[in-house]
């Protein structure tokens, strides 16, 4: 399966894998001023069809917890149930740049979409992170939301 | 003591493995269900909680089957995504990796704020958490996935931390005999 999603024009596309879209990455075109880009991933991953994806939302925001100083959840939705359901989740995240200087306070949006499973038992779930500055949240929230209401899926 | 689960049925039943554990003195168990804890196999609260912020220290037991491919890593970051997207905001404090290939264990220790109705500050608590993955015969995947946790106020973890330890130390699978002698009820003391 391949899943496509569509960018707003305030975005732009860069490693685009042989096969179309199933792996992504995207920078939000750069304003006067803003010292850090809004960035997004999108992956897609095998997984067990009997592992809920709420089970594989938590494992990436424990993941996220572990790398970051503090975490502070402020946006948590659920549609669906089992290997299909989707998870949006949205949160604080105090951070230590790996590049080195002080914290960064960031805010990091994640999707988990599972897809539908498949006869050998496992499936894809379909993961976006969108990575921002805390005083960015406004200015991409309603972006994420269009680039997820965009998502597809070719079999 | 019988523990049963929301379903009434034993706790160690749920898993087809009897667990044995010793209470420590001064804790009491209570029904995980009266506890708000329906998911647990065993919980207990502090006697007399010793002085902090005025919340009862508990113990809770929770026990999973898993075939995934989840590692021990794995589950204990979920049981942090869990607990994240429930409080105000979360830190992990310590994590460390114990135990060998076969029998693997995560211990962590958690620090989250509860936004909490009608009171000034919000709350803070420390959650103590270990992760066991036993595994079972049969395929590699076959498992018995188990959580402590203990949760106190962070002027309570002097005084509850050697007691968690000491529960943690006494988990163990019971023998045969054991498991018979003391009727297969997941808890032994």
């Amino acid at each position: 399966m391949v899943v496509h999603v569509e960018l707003p024009p305030t975005w732009h596309a860069v490693g685009l894998d042989d096969e179309g879209s199933t792996e992504l990455s995207a920078f939000r075109r750069p304003r006067g001023g803003d010292e850090f880009t809004p960035n997004l991933t999108m992956v897609t991953r095998r997984s067990p069809a009997s592992v809920p994806v709420t089970a594989l939302a938590n494992r990436a925001l424990g993941h996220t917890a572990r790398t970051n100083l503090r975490i502070a959840v402020f946006n948590n939705r659920e549609w669906g149930n089992g290997p299909t359901a989707m998870v949006l989740r949205g949160f604080h995240a105090l951070t230590l740049p790996s590049s080195g200087g002080p914290e960064q306070a960031l805010v990091q949006f994640q999707l988990h979409a599972g897809l539908p499973a498949e006869q050998d038992g496992w499936h894809d779930v379909a993961q976006l992170v969108l990575h921002c500055a805390d005083h960015q949240r406004e200015l991409v929230e309603a972006e994420f939301a269009t680039i997820v209401q965009s998502l597809t899926v070719d079999s | 003591m019988i523990v049963t689960d929301d379903s009434g049925r034993i706790g160690a039943e749920r898993i087809g493995m009897p667990l044995g554990f010793a209470v420590p003195d001064g804790w009491v168990p209570v029904e995980p269900t009266a506890a708000g804890t329906p998911g647990a196999v065993f919980v207990a609260v502090r006697a007399g909680a010793p002085d902090g912020s005025g919340f009862t220290p508990n113990i809770t037991v929770g026990v999973d089957r898993r075939t995934d491919d989840a590692d021990v890593s794995d589950v204990a970051d979920e049981a942090i995504g869990r607990l994240a997207a429930t409080v105000a905001d979360l830190v992990l404090v310590e994590r460390t990796v114990l135990g060998d290939r076969i029998a693997p264990c995560v211990a962590q220790v958690l620090r989250v704020h509860l936004e909490t109705e009608g009171e000034l500050l919000p709350r803070s608590l420390v959650q103590s958490q270990v992760h066991l993955v036993i595994p079972l015969s049969g395929t590699p995947t076959d498992r018995i996935v188990v959580e402590m946790a203990c949760t106190c106020g962070p002027d309570q973890v002097g005084g509850v931390t050697g007691d968690f330890q000491q529960f943690v130390a006494s988990f163990h699978i019971k023998d045969a005999g054991e498991a018979e002698s003391e009727g297969n009820n997941g808890c032994a003391r």
